[in-house]
């Protein structure tokens, strides 16, 4: 890989990781404003799964997003690690910002007597990407000096 | 206290804590030492002195849960179902019995002593403890057996109790479990032969006051409910989840017993029924994804509102219903479970089939169920039932309502009728022949007036059906008309009627076309009718009558009726008038010390019917009341 890819992709996971963490703060925003406003539709005993999944979803959203921030400075870190494990882990962490997150919102979106929607099936998914990408950058870092 | 796991995980994380301290300052061991022992007295201390929370004696003496029946209780529904358990949680059918707590004792936590109808009474708080000095139940049971003659219907016996010994056992008692919340609360001890015996003294919520128990029921002055009421035999089949008596031996008042419920009051389960194979099954995710994305009903489980709307109100009906238990077993109660069919473990009671004697104590004289608790049986009365699809549901709503008398949310207006007869929608003056938007415009004053006593009130009968004068003279069920117009005849009711409904006039009796139906109801009238008029008459519809206030007159007459009910529902509606307000009366006790304040009601009475506005003479009025029926009733609510 070479230099000018390196920081393509190093700059790629800053910008990912702060454009994220903004928008899962703005998320944080969104849920208390939705406190402050007492709105049935997320605070009703009813609303229950919902209030807990979106919470979920703008703080593995937001955790997502430091990771990638880490990611970037690690790969800045730690030149040498190179090749199909870096690119491996950074698709990784990136579909797991997206499904980790995602996958809990949806699921709050629908209830059906306290389970949640059918979006909560992407969960286990992005949480396998975000346990691989994390395990590969871990063996990378390890490996490199 | 035990070592578990949770001990010994807890005592093993503070000595790692110490250790690594320890490990941290092995430079300076005096400082280590000193370190870990500050983290490990108080952990110690916490440790030793920690012992969980113990049962009270209330909920050790209150009915053990069913273990083999496939009860889970409503903690376990809560966990999928919250908002169903939240308003299940609000509404009276949860309070309906509870264990004995400060929490669930509606009546003030003070020491208390009463006298009233020969016997003394007290209650006293010990630590939070609500404790009782009442007659000793073996007492009264073998004073019953003695010296009383028991009259129809249960729990039933005769004046001999007024006339209890002065020296009778009395005992003193821990009270344990509690039943209503809503107008009035019992409280049970628990006897040592294990029944539980309801205290003979009511605390009244409305008015906030205890009162002997035989006055809170539509029953003859001879008729008096003491201390053998009994929850086992009664109570349990409905106040309770599931409720197995577990009475042995012959099931006599005296029997030894260890009774059994799914649940304390009116829970998930009672309608529901056992949940343990719906929480199993849906354990697995797969099988409540499939049916959320199928759209399928669940099978592990009854839901009153998936079923045939004739086949859930049998789970309403399981109660409130007129019934012989055909199946009752004194262990296990009665095998009916939500789903099954009513008419396999019970007998509805049927005016035409019910004994003689008792017809009076359920039944208007046109078989309309006159007690409270008795809806089904008058709501399968009515043509909406029997020729169209009318259940409970249909205007009630367990999960979508407020807790008085849980009118589904829509359905508080005309809107619960309007649902099946549209076409009126637009032509309710037309139809009703009053003002759109007034009392006498509202579907259910008419078709559902409030001739079902319970409770110390009056509500509305569930049979729907129209208004009626010939069905008031021939049956003696006040007609709508007359409980609102209480100033009318029955003539003018049927000249009405005839005009407005093509309904044939019926023959009537000169007082019947002269005098008010409501004033022979009430002075004439029999207990049931005297009661109904008496409620009516300070109906809040009524008192918004420009020209009401006539029948207060009428009203202090009744303060001396016998029923205890009767006077209560009279002393209500007579405060309602100006002078009477702060009258010096008690309905418990008139009849005896109260006649000075029946009498200064009369004379009250007496600036009334000087007004231009009277309606009856005194001489009428003395007459109607001379032929008061006094053909004995009790209402077995």
């Amino acid at each position: 890989m070479t230099n000018s890819e390196d920081e393509s992709l190093t700059h790629r996971h800053f910008s990912t990781g702060w454009w994220g963490l903004l928008f899962f703060i703005s998320m944080g925003l969104g849920l208390e404003l939705l406190h402050g406003f007492k709105a049935d539709f997320y605070l009703d005993v009813s609303s229950e799964t919902r209030r807990h999944l979106w919470t979920l979803s703008h703080a593995h959203g937001g955790l997502i997003s430091l990771v990638h921030i880490g990611f970037a400075a690690t790969t800045a870190q730690f030149q040498d690690w190179s090749g199909s494990d870096r690119l491996w882990a950074a698709r990784c962490l990136t579909a797991a910002l997206v499904l980790v997150p995602g996958g809990f919102f949806l699921g709050g979106l629908y209830i059906h007597a306290g389970d949640p929607g059918l979006g909560i099936f992407l969960l286990p998914p992005g949480g396998a990407l975000f346990f691989v990408g994390v395990l590969l950058t871990a063996r990378g870092v390890q490996s490199s000096r | 206290m035990t070592w578990g796991w949770e001990q010994m995980l807890f005592l093993a994380v503070a000595l790692c804590a110490s250790l690594i301290m320890f490990r941290a300052q092995v430079e300076s061991p005096t400082r280590a030492i000193l370190g870990s022992l500050a983290i490990l007295l108080p952990v110690l201390t916490a440790f030793l002195t920690w012992s969980p929370p113990q049962p009270t004696l209330a909920e050790v003496q209150t009915p053990q849960k069913i273990d083999d029946q496939g009860y889970v209780s409503s903690e376990a529904c809560r966990a999928c179902h919250a908002a169903e358990y939240e308003s299940w949680y609000g509404s009276y059918h949860r309070t309906m019995t509870q264990v004995a707590s400060p929490e669930s004792i509606v009546a003030p936590h003070e020491a208390t002593e009463l006298s009233a109808n020969g016997r003394t009474f007290k209650v006293d708080f010990e630590a939070d403890v609500m404790w009782s000095e009442d007659v000793h139940p073996y007492a009264m049971l073998d004073r019953l057996a003695e010296t009383v003659e028991v009259l129809p219907g249960p729990n039933f016996v005769s004046a001999a109790e007024r006339t209890l010994p002065p020296n009778i056992e009395k005992l003193r008692s821990q009270i344990v479990m509690t039943t209503g919340s809503h107008h009035m609360q019992m409280y049970w001890l628990r006897d040592p032969k294990g029944a539980f015996r309801h205290l003979s003294w009511v605390w009244l919520i409305r008015d906030q006051r205890w009162v002997p128990s035989e006055s809170v029921y539509l029953q003859p002055p001879e008729g008096v409910m003491g201390l053998a009421g009994q929850w086992e035999t009664n109570c349990i089949k409905c106040h309770a989840v599931g409720g197995q008596p577990h009475i042995n031996g012959r099931p006599t008042p005296m029997a030894p017993r260890e009774s059994k419920v799914g649940e304390l009051g009116i829970a998930c389960e009672g309608c529901h029924g056992p949940a343990k194979n719906h929480v199993e099954a849906n354990r697995n995710p797969l099988r409540r994804y499939a049916l959320h994305l199928s759209g399928e009903d669940d099978d592990s489980i009854v839901h009153p509102n998936k079923i045939a709307s004739q086949q859930a109100s049998e789970v309403c009906g399981r109660c409130h219903s007129g019934h012989k238990q055909l199946a009752w077993d004194k262990q296990i109660g009665t095998p009916f479970k939500p789903g099954d069919s009513l008419e396999e473990y019970f007998r509805l009671r049927h005016y035409d089939t019910q004994p003689e004697d008792e017809r009076t104590g359920y039944f208007w004289r046109d078989g309309t169920a006159r007690v409270t608790g008795r809806e089904y049986s008058a709501m399968i009365e009515s043509a909406c039932y029997t020729q169209g699809d009318l259940g409970c549901n249909s205007c009630h709503s367990m999960h979508d309502s407020e807790p008085d008398d849980q009118l589904a949310s829509d359905r508080q207006s005309n809107n619960a009728c309007l649902q099946c007869h549209p076409s009126y929608r637009d032509k309710i003056a037309e139809h009703t022949h009053h003002p759109e938007g007034s009392s006498g415009a509202r579907c259910y004053n008419c078709h559902m007036p409030n001739t079902t006593y319970g409770l110390l009130s009056m509500t509305r009968s569930h049979r729907i059906d129209n208004p009626s004068v010939e069905m008031s003279v021939r049956d003696g069920r006040p007609n709508a008309c007359n409980l609102c117009h209480v100033d009318k005849t029955l003539e003018w009711a049927g000249q009405y009627l005839s005009a407005w409904y093509d309904h044939d006039e019926p023959s009537l009796t000169p007082d019947e076309e002269n005098i008010p139906a409501a004033a022979i109801w009430l002075l004439k009238g029999d207990a049931a009718q005297r009661a109904a008029a008496a409620w009516h008459m300070g109906w809040d519809p009524v008192l918004d009558r420009p020209d009401s206030g006539w029948q207060a007159p009428l009203l202090a007459r009744t303060l001396s009726d016998p029923y205890a009910a009767v006077r209560y529902l009279t002393e209500r509606s007579l405060r309602k008038f100006p002078g009477y307000e702060d009258l010096p009366y008690d309905f418990v006790t008139a009849g005896k010390n109260q006649s000075a304040a029946v009498e200064a009601s009369l004379e009250i009475a007496d600036q009334w019917t000087k007004q231009p506005s009277r309606r009856l003479t005194q001489d009428v009025i003395d007459r109607l009341h001379k032929e008061r029926d006094d053909t004995p009733i009790s209402f077995q609510e």
